[in-house]
């Protein structure tokens, strides 16, 4: 039997939004300390860039020329190469910088650990992520010329290296940990004053070539990374829910300030639930849908009641290799990978005494000025053509009144530039149309719904 | 428990239960993760789902009462009251490229500009938050069925997306249905493909202390359907 197939029936819009100015949109999954924020991540399938894959017979050599503590073999022997890669890795940086005393007290390891998980996640190979990490580090990245270990780090088959740079960046706190017991391993006493950056060969500790039990190693072709992203509800809430809702005031001649908090907060942010459901909600519902487009468009919650499901869906992706597969769509092939894309910002926020107190400098990611967005809005089928109205002036709304997208916009971040690719088709036009001589002919009654809290019910439900 | 139904649903109910149904598979092709609690989603869920919102016009159901909700799917077997237990998988991951991940939504508070009173936003009902949410990743997701392929097409044409928060996530590109030798909802290896009440598996006993109190038909979520059920995924 030939198969069956169908693609959801949904009228949508396709934009391609370039970046005027950088795009400043932090993640919310960082735990860390640092006055370094990074640019919004998430868990992606990608395509390694190796094309020789490693057979675990040649990791098995490649490992073995690591030389490690004797007292410290048999636990190490229980790692997988990444994870014990990702330790040398470490362990080669403090061994080379110790001698400064930079790697004295638990702050440096907690700078070490941030930093670290930073630029393991942002660089692609072991050549990219020493440097990397020097440079954040502020240090030299000095080698001495006979130390064929690091060299081998540095030029490590890529395959493995990217293992290594995931454990570098998920595992952090383990890898630093064991990185720093295999360094005081080699540490002299305490009262042994001429450190030197080979005290682990003067004193004799024994160090014997690493050997792994289990040499297991991934082969395939593909690895789970932290890619950056964008986040498809924060331009729902730019792009529709705020520009519908400020188009809608206007008409109506009122603003948020003259309305309960609960009705103002179901237009900007959806609401909340703060008290039992009455028991017509079914019917309130209906009606506050009906009356107000936005609402039935955007879905919320009154005070006692959830408003139903939203009628439009939005899906985001970054116009980078990592998205090849959903751009496909858009008719957009990519050529730059979105680790490409990344920038750094650094800003100085001054005290209030701007002369004599400390000024704190404060950095964060961003994807380059110039950087795209491929974004697709969809109505689903139950939307009526009011809705549609609504959509269609929220989208152009937001196109001539704001068009800036993420965080601190008023610095200047996230100014967008919008281009239409693809419309619903139907007479947009004549939507608007109908949706704004929908709402003028009812200003009275909608105006009078929201100021009030009944949203045009016998009820107060905001 | 006495069912509930509206004209609309009674006479749709009826056009599915005439339809000839053999064994199916559906697959899901997605280009994005899928928020959801339950590392699946409930087919027959989703089916019930979409045949009233298309009955109501997307106005739904009111809460309360325990509705006989048709889909087009066959039964194999039904409760005391009559609710059915859908011939139907659970729709889940089948591609290599499964990731299992969180998200992150936020819900931000009023901005000081637009309201008179002085609002708390660190605590109460307009408080700024952050909702951490489970995530699943994959290009293809399927469900066995026994069914009625042309009906399941059209209707799956209006099923947009899945999972929670399908706003912003979990759109489906398209939907595939292909002919499928058996059905079947306990695998080779004895695990539910579904949830599966204990008395459907043994009507004999009462309750299995290995099971859960679980909903198993749709809606899944209504307090008053629920029963002691083997989880999808439990050995039987």
């Amino acid at each position: 039997m030939t198969p069956y197939r169908t693609k959801p029936n949904t009228r949508h819009y396709q934009f391609l939004a370039t970046a005027l100015t950088a795009l400043s949109h932090h993640d919310p999954a960082q735990n860390r300390q640092s006055n370094i924020s990074l640019f919004r991540r998430a868990d992606q399938l990608v395509e390694r860039t190796t094309s020789a894959i490693p057979s675990p017979e040649e990791v098995k050599v490649f490992i073995s020329a690591f030389h490690v503590p004797e007292s410290l073999a048999p636990f190490i022997s229980n790692l997988t190469p990444a994870q014990f890669l990702a330790i040398c890795f470490v362990q080669k940086f403090i061994r080379y910088n110790n001698g400064d005393g930079l790697m004295e007290g638990v702050t440096r390891y907690t700078i070490l650990q941030d930093r670290v998980r930073v630029e393991a996640l942002n660089a692609t190979g072991g050549f990219g992520f020493w440097a990397r990490l020097n440079t954040a580090m502020r240090t030299n990245g000095d080698m001495r010329a006979d130390d064929m270990e690091l060299l081998r780090l540095l030029t490590a088959p890529q395959q493995i290296v990217q293992l290594a740079l995931d454990a570098l960046s998920k595992d952090t706190a383990s890898v630093i940990a064991l990185a720093r017991m295999w360094r005081d391993t080699c540490v002299q006493p305490r009262d042994w004053k001429s450190q030197t950056e080979n005290w682990d060969e003067k004193i004799h500790i024994p160090h014997v070539p690493a050997a792994l039990q289990e040499q297991a190693f991934k082969t395939g072709s593909r690895v789970v990374m932290p890619v950056p992203s964008v986040s498809a509800n924060s331009l729902r809430h730019e792009m529709i829910r705020e520009p519908a809702m400020w188009h809608m005031l206007n008409l109506l001649n009122t603003q948020t300030g003259d309305m309960p908090d609960g009705a103002a907060a179901l237009l900007y942010n959806g609401g909340d639930l703060n008290e039992a459901e009455p028991g017509d909600a079914f019917k309130l519902t209906r009606q506050i849908r009906n009356a107000y487009p936005v609402i039935d468009l955007l879905g919320g919650s009154a005070k006692g009641f959830i408003l139903g499901a939203s009628n439009v869906e939005v899906s985001a992706w970054i116009v980078c290799k990592e998205n090849t597969v959903p751009l496909a769509r858009f008719g957009i092939t990519p050529d730059l990978s979105a680790f490409d894309l990344l920038s750094r910002t650094e800003l100085t926020r001054h005290t209030q005494k701007r002369v004599s107190g400390s000024p704190m400098p404060y950095g964060f990611e961003t994807l380059v000025q110039g950087s795209q967005l491929a974004i697709e809005i969809r109505l689903r089928p139950y939307a009526n053509d009011l809705v549609a109205g609504a959509l269609a002036v929220a989208v152009d709304t937001y196109k001539e009144a704001d068009s800036t997208a993420f965080g601190q916009s008023a610095r200047g971040f996230g100014l967008l530039s919008l281009e239409t690719l693809k419309e619903p088709v139907g007479d947009l036009t004549s939507l608007k149309i109908q949706y704004e001589a929908y709402i003028v002919g009812n200003v009275l009654e909608l105006r009078g719904g929201l100021v009030s809290g009944r949203l045009t019910t016998e009820k107060v439900v905001v | 428990m006495k069912l509930a139904t509206t004209k609309a649903l009674q006479q749709i109910g009826d056009t599915y239960a005439a339809l000839p149904k053999r064994p199916l598979r559906v697959t899901a092709f997605m280009d994005g993760p899928v928020i959801t609690y339950t590392k699946s989603i409930h087919f027959d869920g989703l089916l019930a789902h979409t045949v009233v919102m298309r009955a109501t016009e997307g106005a739904g159901l009111p809460n309360g009462a325990v509705y006989a909700l048709p889909i087009p799917l066959g039964v194999l077997w039904r409760d005391e009251n009559g609710l059915p237990l859908w011939a139907t998988t659970d729709l889940v991951p089948v591609s290599e490229d499964v990731i299992a991940s969180r998200d992150y939504f936020h819900r931000r508070s009023l901005e000081p500009t637009m309201t008179t009173r002085n609002l708390d936003v660190g605590t109460g009902r307009h408080k700024e938050k952050r909702s951490p949410l489970p995530t699943l990743t994959a290009s293809v997701w399927q469900a066995d069925v026994i069914g009625h392929p042309e009906t399941l097409l059209d209707l799956l044409s209006s099923a947009t997306s899945i999972g929670k928060k399908n706003s912003t996530h979990g759109a489906v590109q398209e939907w595939r249905i292909d002919e499928l030798e058996t059905f079947y909802v306990i695998d080779e290896s004895e695990r539910a493909r579904r949830v599966l009440p204990v008395s459907y598996i043994h009507p004999d006993i009462l309750a299995d202390f290995n099971a859960g109190y679980l909903g198993w038909t749709p809606p899944y979520w209504l307090p008053q359907i629920r029963t002691f059920c083997y989880d999808l995924g439990q050995q039987i």
